[in-house]
């Protein structure tokens, strides 16, 4: 299966366009996949009108006076999202961390937290493993079988709500990505439909 | 999670899920120490209505290994859910609900959710919780092992599964109970650390700065101290601490009839502070008492209590009778202790002039029905940061400041009067000796053995007059001394700043570095790579030169020639642009103006002077690459209460909305010319340490280039 995550790199510690970091995860992951920016601001940006990507963001801690901390941005994805893994960077010492961000960091499913000077071989494979965590997720698997379905398919609509709003295949995924109410009831029937198919051992899937 | 059991069984487990490593991570900062971990358990009592705790030490001395701390207050107890539900999730504190106890008590939360959990952890391995809430017929009891989780996580670590949460089972079970019986009981065992007799008199003191000592708690909250290992710690009841051996003290209250409030104020004809009337301000009317230690009171305090910093220790602040959540942690160590309110913040600006968190103890009694406005932020750390509180910070630094002017007065009062009195001797024994010759003159004519007498007297009088001369010069060259230290320890206050962010930007450096080693370590040799090898060998070496550079900078200060001296900065100016430099702007082709009108003497260090010059002049260069009719104009004059500078060039200027952001370690738009991002930094480092302001202006030299003002204030001492 070919990788559609994307890999955006929300870091001003890192040399531009050849920072071993960013070569590394362009050889493991495809070089369009792998997205730098040295501002955080323009970073968010990217983050929240790509929602209907599969998304895994690398964000370091701190940035110049006028652009957003990296905590701000973190918050700022949560906002909109809790599907998008995030692996922080700090150039402090964790311990400087204060309590109440290092809660809200757990609390709001922080990937992981490293420091600016861990190899980066740590960080790609934290990357790897954000990765399979998010191909095994049902808006992946979902998406991948949209991709399955002929083109014009994708656009049809395909569920219609008791008060009469239709959706199509694209539009589930996106509302299942903005974690919408739909999206979030959409995706716990098809957990509860799978779950019900294995128990009735339909293990035939088109695995 | 708990698993889907009943209260009915009498014998089961509770499921607490975490991560034990982030656990101890949060524990370890947010108790520091045990004296805090004992305080939050009572506080937890406190926010539970109860009205009787009692702490006890069980066999701390004679047999440590059987030893317990028990924590049992009389308060409302805990359900089998409040200990699934809340003690054991990580909490934050914005879960609460109410904000406040039920009535009769009507207690506004003192204690963190969650936060019991960590204090325990930090006194000992195991805890048994026995709890009991009215109306329940049973006691329930539950046992936490600390020291088994610690084995579950090695075990995961093992499986590589850093990152999973444990699961911990905790065993708990049900005991008989009278229904009126209620409150709760922590008993920890296997104790982590000693208690000996000075810890549990820091304790009782600790514990005595929860309640306000000006203000009657209704209903009540007694805290008794038990260790039947020491003699005075039987059944001891705690009582705030008198405060004592201060120097001076004041008061200030309000009127709401006539909707004033007192301020202090500092009265230069009498030389004492008085109170005057203001209106009532917006975070509403408040109560403060203060008591100020001069040095001769520090100097007796330190003796009487054995140098105990910690014991003089800033204003508090405390609502209807109890410590507010930001000041209700205590600290060891005097350095860690955390300036809320901004006080020795602010001292920044004037040391010597200032009074901090170590010269005054303060008791500020606020009331939830009068100052609504001041509100506990979540994080307990501080208050929300809105304008009443904004403006009680400040009407709190306002009465500082009228310390501060006291102390100033007492100092200079004390330093005139030596040289007074110096002065008066020196005079009296001028007079002494001419009225001597005159008795001398009479007498040696009529007595003429008498002479010898007299000129034994003469020497001596002259001797006096040698050794009051002498006192009277060492004098002023002691007060130059003094200036001389306080103006070295004023260049040295930029260093904190400057620590915290070099250690960032030196790790943002190795951070690159390390990764590109790390590159060749992996990859090499590897034609493929060739490219990337050849550009990171070349970007290691850079990078190390800027790490070069910051750390040179670093050791100016440890160099051994920071001495102060003084010179003109006219005469400094001129020499550096005009001389020293002026080959450079030859072969640069630069023409240089400078017109520094008047002239200005600086006692300072001259070579951190140069600094700002050379890098300023440096940055000019690098601005002026491919530019013709290269300029740069420096222009200086006095004013009012500064000497002002303009530095210009007319370079390719500072992009806009960069103004700010050149002044930061490691900024740089001109990586390509060799620029590293430090030249500014050190220019606006050294400048604060001269105590003045340095800002990127509106070019002087049109139609683009920079400029830099400088201001310098005067020495006002």
């Amino acid at each position: 299966m070919t990788n559609r995550n994307k890999i955006v790199l929300i870091h001003d510690g890192l040399i531009p366009k050849v920072d071993p970091l960013l070569i590394e995860l362009q050889m493991k992951f495809g070089a369009d996949q792998v997205i730098h920016y040295e501002n955080s601001n323009s970073g968010l940006e990217y983050v929240t009108n790509n929602l209907n990507q599969k998304i895994i963001v690398i964000l370091d801690m701190n940035f110049s006076k006028g652009e957003l901390s990296g905590l701000q941005v973190f918050k700022n994805i949560r906002e909109i999202t809790s599907l998008v893994y995030i692996i922080l960077i700090t150039a402090d010492e964790v311990i400087k961390i204060k309590n109440e961000d290092l809660i809200f960091l757990i609390n709001h499913d922080a990937f992981a937290l490293e420091s600016v000077t861990t190899d980066y071989s740590k960080i790609i494979e934290l990357v790897e493993d954000a990765s399979h965590k998010l191909d095994a997720r049902i808006d992946a698997v979902l998406e991948d079988w949209i991709f399955k379905q002929p083109v014009e398919k994708r656009d049809d609509p395909y569920l219609k709500t008791k008060d009469g709003k239709t959706y199509t295949l694209n539009n589930i995924l996106e509302s299942i990505r903005q974690q919408t109410e739909i999206g979030k009831k959409m995706e716990k029937n098809i957990l509860k439909l799978t779950i019900d198919l294995l128990s009735r051992k339909k293990t035939e899937l088109d695995d | 999670m708990a698993k889907s059991k009943t209260e009915e069984d009498s014998y089961d487990s509770l499921r607490w899920r975490f991560d034990v490593n982030t656990f101890r991570l949060l524990g370890r900062e947010l108790i520091t120490d045990r004296i805090t971990a004992v305080f939050e358990l009572v506080k937890n009592c406190y926010d539970a209505n109860s009205t009787y705790v009692n702490v006890e030490f069980q066999n701390i001395k004679t047999n440590f290994k059987e030893a317990k701390i028990i924590i049992s207050d009389n308060g409302i107890g805990m359900s089998f859910e409040d200990i699934r539900d809340k003690w054991m999730v990580v909490g934050t504190n914005n879960k609460r609900v109410t904000l406040f106890t039920e009535p009769p008590f009507n207690r506004k939360f003192v204690g963190e959710k969650g936060i019991g959990r960590f204090a325990v952890d930090k006194l000992g391995e195991r805890v048994l919780i026995r709890t009991k809430q009215i109306g329940s017929n049973k006691w329930l009891k539950i046992n936490i092992n600390w020291d088994e989780y610690e084995n579950k996580s090695l075990v995961s670590k093992g499986n590589n599964q850093l990152s999973l949460f444990t699961e911990i089972d905790n065993k708990y079970e049900w005991e008989i109970g009278e229904p009126d019986e209620h409150g709760t009981q922590i008993i920890i065992s296997k104790i982590s650390d000693s208690w000996d007799e000075k810890d549990l008199n820091w304790l009782y003191r600790e514990l005595g700065k929860l309640v306000s000592p000006f203000y009657k708690i209704f209903p009540k909250f007694d805290i008794y101290l038990n260790a039947l290992d020491f003699e005075n710690f039987t059944n001891k009841q705690v009582i705030p601490e008198p405060t004592r051996f201060y120097s001076h003290h004041a008061e200030i209250g309000y009127d709401l009839v006539t909707n004033k409030q007192e301020t202090l104020k500092f009265d230069k004809e009498s030389g004492s502070l008085i109170l005057e009337k203001v209106e009532i301000k917006s975070f509403g009317p408040i109560h403060l008492k203060m008591f100020y230690f001069n040095e001769s009171a520090k100097r007796q305090y330190g003796k009487v209590y054995k140098n105990d910093e910690t014991r003089i220790d800033g204003i508090k602040i405390y609502r209807d009778g109890i410590i507010t959540t930001p000041f209700a942690e205590s600290t060891a160590t005097i350095s860690k202790r955390r300036d809320i309110l901004g006080i020795d913040k602010r001292r920044w600006q004037g040391t010597f002039d200032k009074v901090g968190t170590r010269e005054i103890i303060g008791i500020l009694d606020i009331k939830q029905s009068e100052n609504p406005k001041i509100i506990d932020a979540t994080n307990r750390q501080d208050f929300l940061d809105n304008q009443e509180y904004r403006d009680l910070k400040d009407f709190i630094i306002l009465q500082l400041d009228a310390w501060g002017e006291l102390k100033m007065y007492e100092r200079e009062s004390k330093r005139t009067l030596v040289e007074i009195k110096l002065l008066k001797a020196g005079k009296e024994v001028k007079y002494f000796s001419t009225e001597l010759a005159k008795i001398e003159n009479d007498l040696v004519k009529n007595k003429p053995d008498l002479k010898g007498v007299f000129d034994n007297i003469n020497a001596q009088i002259n001797e006096l007059n040698t050794v009051i001369s002498e006192s009277i010069s060492e004098q002023k060259k002691f007060q130059t001394e003094v200036t001389r230290k306080e103006n070295i320890y004023l260049s040295l206050m930029s260093l904190q700043d400057y620590a915290s962010n070099i250690s960032h930007a030196i790790r943002t450096s190795l951070g690159k570095i390390k990764r590109m080693a790390e590159f060749f370590k992996i990859n090499f040799p590897n034609a493929k790579y060739d490219v990337f090898f050849k550009q990171y060998a070349n970007l290691i070496y850079d990078e190390m030169a800027v790490l070069l550079k910051v750390t040179d900078f670093m050791l100016s200060y440890a160099s051994s020639d920071i001495d102060f001296e003084d010179f003109s900065i006219k005469e400094l100016i001129e020499e550096l642009l005009l001389e020293n430099y002026s080959q450079t702007f030859k072969s640069e082709k630069i023409n240089v103006i400078v017109e520094i009108k008047d002239d200005f003497i600086i006692n300072a260090n001259k070579k951190f002077f140069e600094d700002i010059f050379q890098n300023l002049i440096a940055n000019s260069i690098k601005a002026l690459q491919g530019i013709n009719n290269k300029t740069i104009k420096c222009s200086g004059f006095l004013d009012d209460n500064n000497f002002t500078l303009y530095f210009s060039d007319n370079g390719n200027g500072v992009n806009k909305g960069d103004e700010k952001w050149i002044f930061g370690l490691y900024n740089t738009r001109t990586a390509e010319a060799g620029g590293a991002g430090i030249g500014l930094y050190i220019v606006e480092k050294r400048i604060e340490a001269l105590r003045g302001t340095v800002e990127l202006v509106e070019n002087e030299i049109k139609p683009k280039g920079a400029t830099f003002k400088i201001k310098l204030p005067f020495n006002k001492t």
